[in-house]
């Protein structure tokens, strides 16, 4: 399996466990039919169950046609087999490095816009992504995200009454 | 514009205001101001108070209940020069209205802001622990009441109070959600019968209608709103009203009391301000919205087409009432099993 | 049906005039601009444009109002195509293969097919909406908790269609996403379940998630990959904007069937639209003879569903006018504008304020109109906007994602949402995680649960009313064979694989 399909299954299932957990304390049936808790608790056990049984899968040895499609799905494992590999594996490890990231400083942004505003922390965010991410030049980055911001303002808070700033 | 305000608020109306106009004229040349009008403050009253323009804090999104209400008042607060106040009309949607309670909360001590009270501003409250109840804010007023009526489909084989406690099977009832006011009037009813109910809890009013028109519920505890219509056209009968005498609205439907089920329970309207507000801001609010429902333009805009039953409470009848609903919600709540003690 | 024609020759007379027109005309470019902004849909259109209507005649102001709400069901399709952001969950389909196409360079095209089939639907849903208006109505109050669960079913059965290659995967896809449905609080049992924050308590923003999913999620993959958009310069060719003869003729019956399906299912309310679009979907696909094309830009793909999606659009208005019923959000919306008003909707609407009733429906199919034109028209406004910042798309589609949640609720709360489902899209989508079953299972799950919960209280613990029931036995009859069929034919392919590797 790959780095971020571990992150997302392992993401996946502490979401689970924690709505399996907080399930416990509803009502798993209610008069003559099921309660709150039954959704939620046989779902999350059967989402542990699955996730368990895919990891599981990828771990055995397998048929050649199911091993295909996993080498498929596994950029970074066909990186490893070719010439350049190494290299390239690098560089996939760095962008998706890269995003990560970018997430960290959007959770920067957004939770900063709970004392200044959205507006000045999307800004600097959109800028970001520019410059650093799609390759502008700063100054091109700056003057695009201005107008852009010009534009989202008067739509949304000057024409439909959106009380953004 | 000559706005002597400070708020973030007033001044994001202010460009708005101008820049309605600009569309309105762009359109049709449509006139907007009355509705969103600006008016300078502070010219014409000698008080202190209100020192800027006065922020109506709706619970629910543009459209809502909480949203067309407080709409409503500001639009007659202003038609009829009930108050010379800028206000303004913020909705601080979510988490069935405990994130408004969460703002206003925040401006403790501040009287500029009014916010819309219904039942979920005791509901949430018990169902959710926010860290807020009914007592951290100041009431103001509670306007009218919702009333509960027993509706039954006029082609069905129940046709009075009677023939609902002489029922031989074990009657389905249709009302909005668990836990709602519905739900604790068809239990105590059953209770006063001497019969259990099978409450069957639907989303929204227009499905308990439709459940009643289709005959899958024998009988739907519901609000006037949605039925007033039907019960016009014959289709429905209404049974029994949960108010402490009959209403202007129905003026043919018999109390429950009258039945002898002392049932008297009805879904409130009000309005509260921040807690701590000083007496002279609380003054101002509670005189404002007691010359509003006064007026008859408020009577034909908002109550009727609403079917609200007018039941005034001032500060103190209501800050009672609050506490004596807080009561019966927990209690129905708790038996229900769904706040643990 | 001559009393219908006179009507809504009455009607026709009212609105006429060229101050009415052009109010129609112009709020529903109004809408179709709302409708294409991330997190504003109908309801968002109505409620901001109300303000506009104080002092207006009652004709006039359901004008605008319809305009806008007609127009908003237009605008949803411009950014599913183009910036793969559904504004809502009928249009997951519109981006699901919209956006291949304009990816492909032929957004153009895409946008022309989508215009042109919602066109033809919203004219089969006015048309049963002018004539049989009454009827639908009775339908649609027959039909009860049992119906509306397996119709629930039929819907969630369709994830076998999206799931893809890996069971193990479109499975998790599923299960996760009916856990993120579970959120909020449960109207059967009164309980909030998950309430860890206040923002919770009503359940996690629907739209939040797809902006987040779709919409950021692709940001963050087109940001690791480099992927830029190559469109080509600005330009005005013609025939880069109409559909050829070729994809007219792919889309003619998918369209027809999408109609159909759209006025008989798409009506009802709830997730009446989403599931019709879905069956729409599924139908093609199975009718199709290159089902291999669907997921990457096959027309008839489009132009079912989104005519569907369409078709329920008036149909949806049934209920309000007949029993004045709010079967979405966007009626419940009209409905507090009828209101307002001055009238009065139930059954008593039409002998009261007939008159008006048929000039807003009058409004309506000359709104359809309009639309189709405006929006045909605006196609190479949109297409050579998007060239002109193709370079900076992922910046701006991430500014236009973030604004949009906040709209939803004035609150960076659903900021933080589309956050979360923006890494989540991105980690599915680099690991080939079916999205379809996903926010199916977010939309459909509650509401299966529900009118199950539902059904079964009503029977007050029996579970014969699946088969007592003619309409949800002859439902229970088509679900078992649909799944018959798929297993056979799952085991028919097995066995031509096996013989033949």
């Amino acid at each position: 399996m790959k780095t971020s399909e571990i992150v997302l299954l392992t993401g996946i299932s502490i979401f689970a466990g924690v709505l399996l957990f907080n399930s416990l304390d509803m009502p798993f049936s209610s008069g003559m039919t099921f309660g709150p808790g039954f959704v939620p608790l046989i779902v999350a056990g059967a989402l542990l169950l699955t996730i368990a049984m895919k990891v599981l899968h990828g771990l055995t040895p397998r048929t050649s046609a199911g091993a295909q499609v996993e080498m498929n799905d596994s950029e970074d494992r066909v990186a490893s087999t070719g010439d350049a590999a190494p290299q390239r594996a690098r560089s996939h490890l760095h962008a998706g490095l890269g995003i990560v990231g970018l997430m960290g400083v959007m959770a920067l942004a957004i939770a900063s816009m709970g004392y200044i505003g959205v507006m000045t922390p999307l800004a600097l965010l959109m800028i970001l992504v520019s410059w650093y991410f799609a390759g502008h030049s700063l100054i091109r980055s700056i003057g695009v995200t201005l107008l852009v911001m010009l534009a989202i303002y008067g739509v949304f808070a000057l024409w439909l009454r959106i009380p953004l700033h | 514009m000559t706005v002597n305000t400070t708020g973030p608020g007033s001044r994001f109306k202010a460009v708005i205001g101008g820049h309605m106009a600009t569309l309105g004229r762009a359109i049709m040349g449509l006139c907007l101001a009355g509705s969103m009008a600006l008016v300078p403050v502070g010219s014409v009253m000698a008080q202190d108070f209100p020192g800027r323009g006065i922020e109506f804090v709706a619970g629910y999104g543009p459209g809502g209940g909480h949203d067309t209400l407080l709409r409503s008042m500001a639009k007659v607060i202003q038609s009829e020069g009930i108050s010379d106040a800028a206000i303004n009309v913020v909705n601080k949607p979510g988490g069935s209205s405990s994130v408004a309670m969460g703002y206003l909360n925040s401006h403790r001590g501040d009287a500029h802001y009014l916010m819309a009270a219904t039942s979920s501003f005791i509901t949430t409250p018990l169902m959710s622990n926010i860290g807020l109840d009914y007592s951290d804010f100041t009431p103001i007023a509670r306007l009218g009441i919702d009333p509960e009526l027993l509706v039954v489909n006029a082609s069905g084989p129940y046709q009075s109070l009677e023939d609902i406690a002489n029922a031989e099977k074990t009657l389905n009832v249709g009302g909005t959600g668990t836990g709602s006011i519905e739900q604790i009037v068809a239990v105590q009813l059953g209770e006063a019968m001497g019969k259990t109910f099978n409450y069957i809890p639907f989303q929204g009013d227009g499905n308990v209608t439709s459940a009643l028109l289709s005959g899958q519920v024998d009988f739907v505890i519901t609000n006037p709103g949605p039925v007033k219509d039907f019960i016009a056209s014959k289709r429905f009968a209404a049974l029994g009203i949960s108010t402490g005498e009959r209403v202007d609205l129905f003026p043919d439907v018999p109390t429950f009391k009258e039945n002898n089920y002392d049932i008297e329970l009805s879904l409130f309207r009000g309005v509260v301000a921040a807690g701590d507000i000083n007496e002279e801001g609380k003054d101002y609010l509670v005189s404002m919205v007691k010359k509003l429902s006064q007026s008859p333009e408020w009577k034909t805009s908002y109550m009727e087409p609403n079917s609200v039953v007018p039941d005034f409470l001032g500060p103190e009848d209501f800050e009672n009432y609050l506490e004596k609903m807080n009561g019966v919600y927990k209690k129905s709540l708790t038996d229900l099993g769904i706040i643990k003690q | 049906m001559l009393d219908t024609l006179a009507s809504l020759g009455g009607g026709f007379s009212d609105i006429l005039n060229p101050q009415n027109l052009l109010l129609i005309f112009v709020a529903g470019l109004i809408g179709t601009v709302v409708g294409a902004l991330p997190g504003l849909g109908p309801s968002a259109g109505i409620a901001l444009m109300m303000p506009l209507t104080f002092g207006m005649s009652q004709t006039a102001g359901l004008c605008l109002l319809t305009g806008v709400y007609l127009g908003t069901m237009y605008g949803g399709r411009i950014t599913a195509i183009l910036i793969n952001t559904p504004g809502d969950a009928p249009a997951i389909i519109t981006a699901l293969e919209g956006y291949p196409l304009m990816r492909q360079g032929r957004g153009g095209l895409a946008l022309g097919v989508s215009a042109l089939s919602s066109f033809i639907g919203g004219t089969i849903g006015l048309a049963v909406l002018v004539f049989f208006a009454p009827v639908v109505a009775e339908y649609a109050i027959f039909l009860g908790p049992s119906e509306y669960f397996l119709l629930m079913v039929i819907g969630l059965s369709t994830i076998v269609l999206l799931a893809g290659d890996n069971i193990f995967k479109a499975v998790i896809a599923t299960l996760f996403g009916v856990l993120v449905s579970t959120f909020g609080s449960d109207y059967i049992s009164g309980y909030v379940r998950f309430g860890f924050t206040p923002e919770l308590i009503e359940g996690i923003d629907f739209v939040a998630i797809i902006i987040g999913l779709y919409g950021l999620g692709e940001v963050f993959f087109n940001l690791e990959k480099r992927i830029v958009l190559n469109l080509g310069r600005p330009e005005f060719r013609f025939s880069d904007y109409f559909p050829d003869r070729g994809s007219l003729k792919t889309s003619f019956w998918p369209v027809m069937r999408g109609g159909v399906l759209g006025t008989s299912v798409g009506i009802l309310p709830g997730a009446g639209a989403t599931v019709a679009t879905f069956l729409s979907y599924a139908l093609e696909r199975k009718l199709s003879r290159r089902p291999e094309k669907f997921g990457d830009g096959a027309i008839e793909g489009l132009a079912g569903p989104e005519s569907s999606n369409n078709a329920g659009v008036p149909g949806s208005l049934i209920p309000l006018i007949t029993l004045g019923i709010p079967g979405s959000g966007g009626t419940a919306i009209m409905l507090g504008a009828l209101i307002m008003f001055g009238m009065q909707p139930g059954p008593l609407l039409m002998i009261q304020s007939g008159d008006v009733v048929w000039a807003m429906i009058a409004g309506l199919i000359v709104g359809n109109v309009f639309l189709l034109a405006s929006n045909v028209l605006l196609i190479p406004v949109f297409i050579n906007a998007l060239r002109l910042i193709q370079n900076h798309l992922s910046s701006i589609v991430l500014g236009l994602c973030v604004v949009g949640a906040f709209s939803l609720n004035y609150d960076i709360f659903n900021i933080w949402i589309v956050l979360v489902f923006g890494a989540v899209g991105y980690l599915m989508k680099k690991n080939d995680y079916p999205t379809g079953p996903f926010i199916l299972a977010v939309v459909l799950a509650p509401l299966t649960e529900n009118y199950f919960r539902q059904t079964i209280m009503q029977a007050q613990g029996s579970w014969d009313v699946f088969v007592t029931r003619p309409v949800s036995l002859g439902l229970l009859i088509f679900l078992v064979l649909i799944v018959a069929a798929s297993i056979a034919k799952k085991v028919v392919a097995k066995r031509r694989g096996d013989t033949t590797p």
